[in-house]
């Protein structure tokens, strides 16, 4: 089979079936590949109709979408990290109603020793819960890392004139390792960077993508259909989950901490400061002419951030415009027709 | 008819809003401020001569002297969404427009941020940061499902850090006067418990206005003699009340529990419910969390533990079962649950609040959706309804 076919498939199946799920991409999911249990990051349900009676409707409907998975008790267990208010309040639901769960704090300055240690204590937290064992940890960090290393690969080859790939499939490479068992993402990926020399390129005019989450990929395929080519994507279902890789060597725990030193940051737990200066480094090195805030409705951390990032952009020259989405059948349209009128801007 | 006001709250409010006007004047001096966000150790900065401000404080009082809609307009025109937190867009427009009510806050030597409650403040005071080029430090405090010991370490370590951080802004906090300050705030605390625990009294003497704005005081001041002066003012002035047995209504139906943040531009369903015999007996947001005792011959994690285990900064376990204990002990026959659009966070536990008052104790909520300081999303007519809906439960139950 095509791998791009699999890996649609894996997108589709949303992970079903799976014994554990995580939320969020900043819980370490070496100790989810070292509890060997099945596991899935919970993108959420269709339906939101038990966690409409249980939150507030101007939380964000991935988020709903979310505890709805949770409550529906397919899952036997739920971890995460606590990063945004919507999920440390999604996450307390979960466990008042009895979801068996555990998250962790991130703390915000990874870079100071002691918040470092504070990490790993809460590493070691999360990896007891999850039963793993520290000679399997050693073992799941090389496999994450292995596949960080293939996707970031393929990414980067979205800065070349012609990308070889499109957005649409670089996200399914992107989603789909968050909701199939690693090792098979991983050789999917490697199968599918040996094909891409063959490959025709991609055109139209450089767009890259701010948000947090995206599961509807008829959203993307819409922007896409207009002529543009997303050639990054700032999305934490997305390049955000995979950017940025552990050091070589030390302790296990410590090195999936010193990662997060590293990795692709987020608005939750990211200065603004370090945020922008992100954004427009990728920007940059991306040659996008165009910026979509795809912004998930009530998603707070991306729009407090949203007026100043944007002057961020457009004074190095990148254009912008923001959709804020439910993800909803009937926005895709809509969608189409603003990026339509965005493309027109940026002279495409 | 509504309740009798406590003539020691209207002095706490008077010496609220010269507090905004006595910091311009301190600055002018030579004194240093700071925005602090509410629930941060401002014991420290007391110590060390610094004035906080409190947007928070701010935004709300915008929307008591009802100017609050403009300000929110203010921002929403700079690009900030109109589902973002309201006291963040108030205080914002106000950042911005350089309008508001008592003259505006004096501008921030410091910024001052605890991540203890929400992500909210956090991003407002980095985007302060950025526009006002004010030096900002941010106690990152975890969230606590858990009574893991490294969470208050880490905390402590950071009350340090915060120490520091100061004595390079050139202010030095010796632990002499950081004590001095902590055994300040905890008598400020146990003023404060002292008068929020008479209300348990039939009739209960202080209703929900003079408890909120009296609570300013021990949200802004803990750690500063003022607190204690006039909280030793409003306790005497309830313990008289209590001992002539006078209650704040004349006449008392029924005893209330408030939820969440109240609707400062409208506090109109207050008064609604005190002219159907319905007093507020305790608040979730008045009890309580403000007020821990601390002891001062350990300042350092007196204050850790009193910043990390902060009401919403704790899982819905403690904090619902510290809620229905409200409930028991102050006789509560019903809730009013406001589910506020600009607190996430607070607003997440609603309807399970709701649920374990009626599955655990038969007590009947009413529960509506509003904003604390945007008026443009309620609506008195559905709030009416719900209310009404709410003293008709109740006079079931009582008949029961």
């Amino acid at each position: 089979m095509d791998p791009l076919a699999e890996l649609m498939q894996a997108v589709k199946a949303r992970g079903r079936g799976a014994a554990i799920g995580y939320v969020c991409s900043y819980t370490p999911e070496e100790l989810l590949e070292a509890s060997g249990e099945s596991y899935t990051r919970v993108i959420g349900s269709n339906s939101t109709e038990l966690a409409d009676s249980a939150i507030p409707t101007f939380t964000c409907r991935f988020a709903r979408r979310c505890l709805q998975q949770m409550l529906e008790g397919e899952l036997k267990r739920v971890v995460g990290a606590y990063t945004c208010d919507t999920v440390r309040g999604v996450a307390s639901i979960a466990s008042w109603r009895g979801v068996e769960s555990c998250f962790i704090n991130i703390p915000r300055d990874i870079s100071k020793k002691r918040s470092l240690e504070y990490l790993v204590r809460e590493l070691e937290k999360l990896a007891e819960f999850l039963g793993a064992a520290e000679g399997g940890v050693e073992e799941a960090i090389e496999v994450c890392e292995e596949d960080r290393r293939a996707v970031m690969r393929l990414a980067e080859l979205r800065a070349v004139e012609e990308p070889p790939v499109t957005g649409v499939e670089a996200y399914l490479v992107e989603l789909s390792g968050m909701l199939m068992p690693k090792r098979r993402h991983l050789e999917l990926v490697q199968e599918l960077l040996d094909t891409l020399p063959s490959r025709s390129g991609a055109t139209g005019a450089r767009v890259m993508l701010i948000g947090s989450t995206l599961t509807n990929i008829k959203l993307l395929e819409a922007i896409e259909a207009e002529g543009c080519v997303v050639v990054y994507d700032d999305l934490c279902t997305g390049c955000r989950f995979y950017w940025g890789l552990a050091p070589a060597s030390g302790k296990p725990l410590e090195r999936i901490a010193a990662r997060y030193v590293s990795r692709a940051k987020c608005p939750c737990v990211t200065p603004f400061s370090e945020r922008a200066e992100y954004i427009t480094e990728q920007a940059r090195r991306f040659r996008v002419q165009g910026a979509i805030f795809l912004l998930q409705k009530f998603c707070d951390p991306h729009l407090f951030e949203y007026p100043a990032l944007r002057e961020r952009l457009e004074s190095i020259g990148v254009e912008t415009m923001l959709f804020e989405t439910e993800e909803g059948e009937a926005e895709v349209e809509k969608l189409r027709i603003a990026v339509g009128g965005f493309i027109e801007r940026l002279g495409g | 008819m509504r309740a009798s006001r406590l003539a020691s709250a209207r002095e706490i409010s008077y010496a609220i809003g010269a507090r905004v006007l006595a910091a311009k004047l301190y600055r002018e001096q030579g004194g240093k401020v700071a925005w602090v966000t509410a629930l941060s150790p401002v014991e420290v900065l007391y110590a060390a001569g610094i004035m906080p401000l409190y947007p928070e404080q701010y935004s709300a009082a915008c929307g008591a002297f009802k100017t609050s809609l403009k300000l929110v307009e203010k921002a929403e025109e700079a690009g900030y969404s109109q589902d973002l937190c309201s006291y963040f867009r108030c205080h914002i427009g106000h950042v911005l427009s350089g309008e508001g009510p008592l003259g505006g806050l004096a501008k921030p030597d410091i910024l001052l941020l605890s991540g203890n409650l929400c992500l909210t403040r956090v991003k407002w005071w980095e985007i302060l940061s950025e526009k006002l080029k004010a030096p900002l430090f941010h106690l990152d405090i975890p969230f606590v499902a858990e009574e893991d010991s490294w969470h208050l370490e880490y905390v402590r370590w950071q009350i340090e850090e915060l120490m520091e951080f100061l004595a390079e802004a050139g202010v030095e906090v010796t632990l002499d006067s950081l004590k001095r300050s902590v055994e300040l705030s905890d008598e400020a605390s146990k003023l404060w418990n002292e008068v929020m625990d008479l209300r348990k009294v039939r009739p209960c003497p202080m209703g929900a206005r003079d408890a909120f704005t009296s609570m300013f005081l021990i949200v802004t001041c803990p750690g500063h003699p003022v607190a204690v002066v006039l909280l030793k003012r409003l306790l005497k002035e309830v313990r008289e009340r209590v001992a002539d047995g006078r209650g704040a209504l004349e006449e008392e139906k029924f005893r209330v529990m408030l939820d969440n943040i109240p609707t400062w531009y409208d506090l109109w369903f207050v008064d609604y419910l005190e002219e159907r015999g319905a007093i507020s007996v305790a608040e979730t947001y008045t009890y309580s969390v403000w007020s821990p005792r601390l002891d001062f011959s350990k300042p350092l994690e007196s204050l850790a533990r009193k910043y990390l285990y902060a009401g919403l900064n704790e899982s819905f376990e403690r904090r619902i079962k510290a809620a229905l204990e409200v409930a028991k002990e102050f006789e509560v026959d019903g809730a009013v649950i406001h589910v506020n659009r600009s607190c996430k966070p607070y607003s997440s536990w609603a309807y399970e609040l709701k649920n374990a008052l009626r599955d655990e104790l038969e007590i009947p909520s009413a529960v509506f959706e509003a904003d604390m300081t945007d008026p443009r999303v309620f609506s008195r007519e559905q709030v009416r309804t719900r209310l009404d809906a709410l003293i008709e439960a109740m006079s079931e139950r009582a008949r029961r």
